[in-house]
């Protein structure tokens, strides 16, 4: 039981830590409907459509919005040496990691929940339609993206350059998870069947999540050392 | 036996020497108090013993076993305070005393946390959040957070930073408290006469070196204040 009331613990410090400062999340929110705005005047519900560029929309908007909330999950635990401290308890490293990564995840996808249905309000798809395969290729993507951006959050938050660092050795990293978020989320929103049409892609989702938390689970105790 | 030995510990940061081949064995019961100037390395020497800093030479062990293989069993033995406050400053002082308290997995976390508010005499301001408190706050809140799950080992560096009289007399009175109940108490400071009054064995650290070292029944006072000024100038001549 411990380590899930370590679990618990951990992300109950990032929420109130949040509830206090309100800034991250609300800046996220703002850039997120900002930018789903912007593309829906800009492009049209038509155009975007014929061309599917619904999914590359939607993602890297929550692609850059994430950056907001990740540069600042590890900039919190810096600010005192506090993950130095908690470093000092029991707690094992990799559930130290596993915290932060259901931190940002309930985050990114707080943002999520309320851009997606702006964006599918603005581009005037159908809503109730969508919303249930779309929920599984954003939980699949959003795993990816913050299981590689929490653990590279952690590595550029030692540099000086951290703000600039981070979109740029995520960007790289990530492109197999946004290409598949993108591809499903495409196929979604123009009508197809996610299992029937997008399964390879969905079953690639899958195993990059995998693979991303995996590798970062047992790296991170080494990330944390140069902390 | 002794409790932790630090054996031919070397750190250099890049191409900078920081500690030199330092040895010390410390025992159960006492409080071992390390002087030494600014950048003489003994909050370096802390960070090693806490196995935070990784050394890059040499090893402690902690009952004869090297620490590196105890990990977790071993950092849960101790309580380490240092220049970080290593606090929360959005949250209250409660919400960071809970947390670290939780993950020590500790089961009366109340009535620990009421004891030791009531002791340092912070319990009026439990609910405030931490970047409203003075620095003397920060640093009781500090050592309420180092001493919260009853550590064997305390390792204190500079604890008496932007304390009062008052609140640094109640620190003593409660490591004389530790220290009877077999605790290790280590602690290091530039701060002469409060060092040498709280300590039962002593010594002095220059330039990643230690250059002496005592127990407290075989010099006075004054003798460690005259050893001192003498160690220092010698090693910065």
């Amino acid at each position: 039981m411990k380590p899930f009331n370590d679990l618990y613990t951990l992300i109950k410090k990032d929420i109130l830590d949040e509830l206090r400062t309100g800034g991250t999340l609300i800046s996220m929110l703002l850039f997120s409907v900002l930018v789903v705005v912007i593309f829906s005047f800009a492009l049209g519900t038509t155009l975007s459509k014929e061309k599917e560029l619904g999914g590359g929309i939607l993602w890297l908007t929550f692609f850059f919005a994430s950056i907001l909330g990740l540069n600042y999950s590890f900039s919190v635990e810096k600010e005192n040496s506090s993950i130095k401290a908690v470093m000092l308890t029991p707690v094992d490293r990799g559930i130290l990691y596993i915290g932060k990564m259901f931190s940002n995840l309930i985050f990114i996808f707080i943002i999520e929940l309320f851009t997606v249905p702006v964006f599918l309000v603005f581009f005037d798809y159908p809503i109730l339609k969508i919303i249930p395969p779309l929920t599984i290729v954003l939980l699949l993507g959003t795993a990816g993206l913050s299981s590689v951006g929490t653990i590279l959050s952690a590595i550029s938050t030692s540099t000086k350059k951290r703000d600039i660092l981070l979109p740029l050795i995520l960007f790289p990293i990530i492109t197999p998870v946004l290409i598949g978020s993108v591809r499903c989320t495409g196929i979604i929103l123009l009508g197809g069947s996610l299992l029937e049409e997008a399964g390879n892609w969905l079953a690639m989702l899958a195993v990059f999540d995998v693979l991303f938390i995996v590798v970062s689970f047992l790296i991170y105790e080494f990330v944390l050392e140069e902390l | 036996m002794s409790i932790l030995k630090a054996e031919k510990i070397k750190k250099k940061f890049g191409i900078r020497r920081i500690l030199s081949d330092v040895n010390l064995q410390l025992e159960r019961g006492e409080i071992f108090v390390l002087f030494g100037p600014n950048g003489s390395g003994k909050s370096t020497f802390s960070l090693i013993l806490s196995s935070l800093l990784k050394p890059t030479g040499g090893c402690i062990k902690f009952e004869n076993n090297d620490i590196r293989k105890l990990n977790s069993s071993y950092r849960s033995k101790i309580g380490l305070l240092t220049h970080s406050s290593f606090l929360y400053e959005n949250l209250s002082a409660l919400e960071n005393l809970r947390f670290y308290a939780a993950l020590y997995g500790l089961r009366d976390i109340k009535r620990r946390i009421d004891e030791f508010s009531h002791l340092f005499e912070i319990e009026t301001r439990m609910n405030e959040p931490v970047k409203n408190f003075s620095r003397g706050m920060k640093q009781r809140l500090s050592i309420i957070r180092a001493l919260i799950h009853n550590p064997e080992i305390i390792l204190f560096d500079e604890p008496y930073t932007g304390l009062d009289e008052l609140s640094a007399q109640i620190l003593e009175r409660e490591l004389l408290n530790f220290r009877k109940s077999g605790k290790l108490i280590f602690i290091t400071t530039h701060n002469l006469l409060r060092g040498y009054n709280i300590a039962t064995r002593l010594g002095i650290l220059s330039r990643g070196r230690i250059l002496f070292e005592s127990e407290k029944k075989n010099i006075t006072a004054d003798e460690l204040s005259e050893t001192y000024k003498r160690l220092i100038q010698n090693e910065t001549l």
